[in-house]
């Protein structure tokens, strides 16, 4: 009885009150004072992350190189498992993403027409379960197509990055992690918006971005 | 010798069985065991698209006679032999469809080359039934009835109704399937007493010699094969009663192995004219179910599909679906159709179905997964073949780095899942957001201006290289930042013919 109890308890899509410590499993971000801001000391492994971007150029996909880089596993030719770029705004650039130590064999870039495809898209690489990562961007979303979404990466096990304007955050949101980049002259910033139990902070992204 | 042993001709009057059973069992060292195939609605089935028993159907001979009627004709009265005429008084909504014995003949052929998934032994029985030596499949498969029940599934998934019967001898499995003898003969000694219970027109004998039958009073092969040999011979004729050796083994029946054609090619009829993607998706089923068996026979795999959708006033709409690994499965094809059939906009109604395909490279086992680690790559090509399905081939793609300098040489679009051969570049700093093509940008005072001036961080980086392919290139990259914070890679072109000679492009974002 008090078994099945804590089952309960310890699934990740509960979220107690006042009940800081960690809820689910996470992945280092590579940055020593990015993982101290982030509940639970990373990224969550198989959960919704959303990034609302404002401006593109602040610092967005280096937040995730070093997590990227370790995904890819480079070194090891026969990995398996796709990083998956859903609808990018621009060309991933290969050479930079090589130089990060990403494994350019694993890169999966898929042009979804508009966001409902782009979602359907991230859908299926979710649940297809052949994802180490799932990088999408999207503008419109509704709650619902969230909700698959955030059970999607907890059903398939893995990590799905939802970049998103900044106007996205006036909507509430299943995701476990809501961070927003906010750009300034003197380098972006990162705040956290939402998480499930705990407080919320920010970190200035400009130390990150000089690696 | 023995004039038995001289003259094997069956049916001499008066002579016992020339060769006997143990004879033809001893030639293998397994004696074999045939699965016929029976299939009675063959006529209805290829002119109806999968759906032969929905409504009230007649197939009619060129003389205007019911060859066979679905379900709800039957019901009504209509049977086979019927005038036309006499058939829609009995049921004035009958469609009538003229037979199609070359569709039938296709068919029939598609699917011994399907059978061949089951055993290297198919042979074809006119007009409607493949007979299967099954022996040396039996372990393969778990068993007669574990393969009998896999045959039926599959069967059952291409759309057509079967009578199936298993016998030592093919003639004696093909009479049970024509009787529905559903029951497995595997013992010889058993044959004469199940297929003595027969009524004699299931032989397929001709009219005339079933009438001296009848008049004989016979009722049952039992009675035939009581009747002393040389009387029957005489009275009823020696091909009858070769027959009946044949069925009991008495004497040798070879069959003639079907060869498959080198290439799948299947056609089907629609019941009618039809938009819905149900219906379309449930016609390809049955033939992605053939192809497979086609392909498993031959142990290839496919890696294009060829698909036709005809319209009646229209010209035929093509469909070709890619895999990105060679794939056999029929689920698998079935999937990615369907993902394909969502995103089509058909210009007319769907008259027929059409499906080729080229068997390719030899199927690796390994590549399905039979092994742990490689389930997880498979799985990964689905993925791509889904989302290739619906978004177009194009919309998806993997990265690969080219050893260049040029930064839009650098890197190029490849096949998911490839190797680069250039080792990553070392060195000056790249954004993670290429433009392509690069962006002009304003200038003001001959600075570079994207809402307010921008603000150089490092450079000039000098690319000047490309002469020897005609796209030479002369730029000083920067690294410039914008007044709200976005750090951008920007150049300066130098090169004396390009059109934007001094001007200032955007040419990729550090994300």
């Amino acid at each position: 009885m008090s078994g099945s109890l804590h089952e309960l308890l310890d699934d990740p899509r509960l979220w107690r009150a006042g009940c800081r410590e960690r809820r689910w499993p996470t992945l280092s971000s590579g940055y020593p004072e990015l993982d101290a801001l982030l509940p639970g000391g990373g990224w969550p492994a198989a959960m919704l992350t959303e990034v609302a971007v404002e401006r593109w150029g602040s610092g967005e996909l280096a937040l995730f190189m070093p997590l990227l880089a370790r995904l890819s596993d480079a070194g090891n030719t026969r990995a398996t498992g796709w990083i998956a770029w859903i609808s990018p705004p621009f060309l991933p650039y290969a050479p930079a993403l090589a130089a990060a130590g990403i494994g350019l064999s694993r890169m999966l870039v898929v042009r979804g027409g508009d966001d409902a495809q782009t979602l359907w898209a991230a859908e299926q690489a979710l649940q297809s379960g052949s994802c180490r990562a799932v990088l999408a961007w999207a503008g419109r979303a509704d709650g619902r197509r969230l909700r698959r979404l955030q059970l999607a990466a907890e059903s398939g096990h893995t990590p799905l990055i939802l970049f998103r304007p900044p106007a996205a955050l006036a909507a509430p949101s299943p995701a476990a992690l809501r961070l927003s980049l906010v750009a300034g002259a003197e380098g972006a910033c990162l705040r956290l918006v939402k998480h499930r139990g705990g407080a919320s902070g920010s970190l200035p992204v400009a130390a990150l971005h000089e690696r | 010798m023995s004039k038995a042993a001289t003259q094997p001709c069956p049916g001499l009057p008066g002579q016992p069985a020339p060769v006997p059973t143990e004879c033809v069992i001893g030639r293998t060292p397994a004696s074999p065991l045939w699965l016929c195939l029976g299939l009675p609605r063959l006529p209805l089935e290829v002119r109806s698209g999968g759906c032969a028993e929905e409504d009230a159907r007649v197939i009619v001979d060129h003389a205007g006679r019911v060859v066979q009627a679905s379900a709800p004709a039957a019901e009504s009265g209509v049977a086979p032999g019927l005038p036309l005429n006499a058939a829609r008084a009995l049921c004035p909504e009958l469609v009538v469809l003229e037979r199609d014995e070359a569709a039938e003949r296709a068919a029939l052929a598609r699917l011994a080359a399907w059978a061949g998934a089951f055993t290297s032994v198919v042979s074809l029985v006119s007009p409607a039934a493949l007979l299967l030596e099954v022996r040396g499949s039996l372990r393969l498969f778990g068993g007669l009835e574990a393969l009998r029940r896999r045959v039926r599934d599959a069967l059952h998934a291409t759309g057509h109704a079967c009578r199936e019967a298993v016998a030592p001898t093919p003639l004696a499995a093909l009479w049970l399937a024509r009787a529905g003898q559903a029951q497995a003969v595997t013992d010889p000694a058993a044959l004469a007493g199940r297929i003595g219970r027969l009524r004699p027109a299931v032989t397929g004998w001709p009219e005339a010699t079933l009438t001296i039958l009848r008049g004989l009073g016979i009722e049952s092969l039992a009675d035939c094969l009581r009747l002393p040999r040389d009387g029957f011979a005489r009275r009823v004729g020696r091909e009858p009663l070769a027959d009946l050796d044949r069925a009991l083994g008495r004497i040798p029946d070879p069959r003639a192995g079907f060869r498959p054609p080198p290439r799948y090619r299947g056609e089907l009829e629609l019941a009618a004219e039809t938009t819905a993607t149900a219906c379309l998706a449930h016609a390809l089923r049955g033939l992605f179910v053939e192809l497979e068996g086609f392909l498993r026979a031959r142990q290839r795999a496919v890696s294009c599909l060829a698909i036709r959708l005809a319209h009646l006033r229209h010209p035929a709409t093509g469909l070709e679906l890619g895999l990105a690994r060679p794939g056999l499965e029929a689920a698998h094809f079935d999937a990615l159709f369907a993902e394909r059939l969502e995103r089509l906009a058909l210009p007319a109604p769907v008259i027929s179905v059409a499906l080729e395909a080229v068997p390719g490279e030899p199927f690796d086992p390994a590549l399905a997964g039979l092994f742990g680690d490689e389930s997880g790559s498979t799985a990964g090509f689905r993925l791509v073949e889904r989302l290739r399905a619906r978004l177009g081939r194009e919309a998806v793609h993997g990265l690969c780095l080219l050893d260049e300098h040029r930064p839009e040489h650098a890197w190029r679009v490849a096949e998911p899942g490839s190797d680069s051969y250039a080792a990553a570049p070392a060195g000056e700093r790249r954004p993670g957001w290429l433009l392509a093509p690069p962006r002009p940008l304003r200038s003001r005072e001959g600075r570079p201006w994207l809402a307010g001036a921008l603000r150089m961080e490092s450079g000039p980086e000098r690319l000047e290289t490309g002469w020897w392919d005609g796209d030479e290139i002369a730029r000083d990259y920067w690294i410039a930042r914008t007044p709200a914070g976005a750090r951008l890679w920007i150049f300066h072109e130098l090169s004396g013919e390009g059109p934007g000679r001094g001007h200032w492009f955007l040419h990729g974002i550090f994300g």
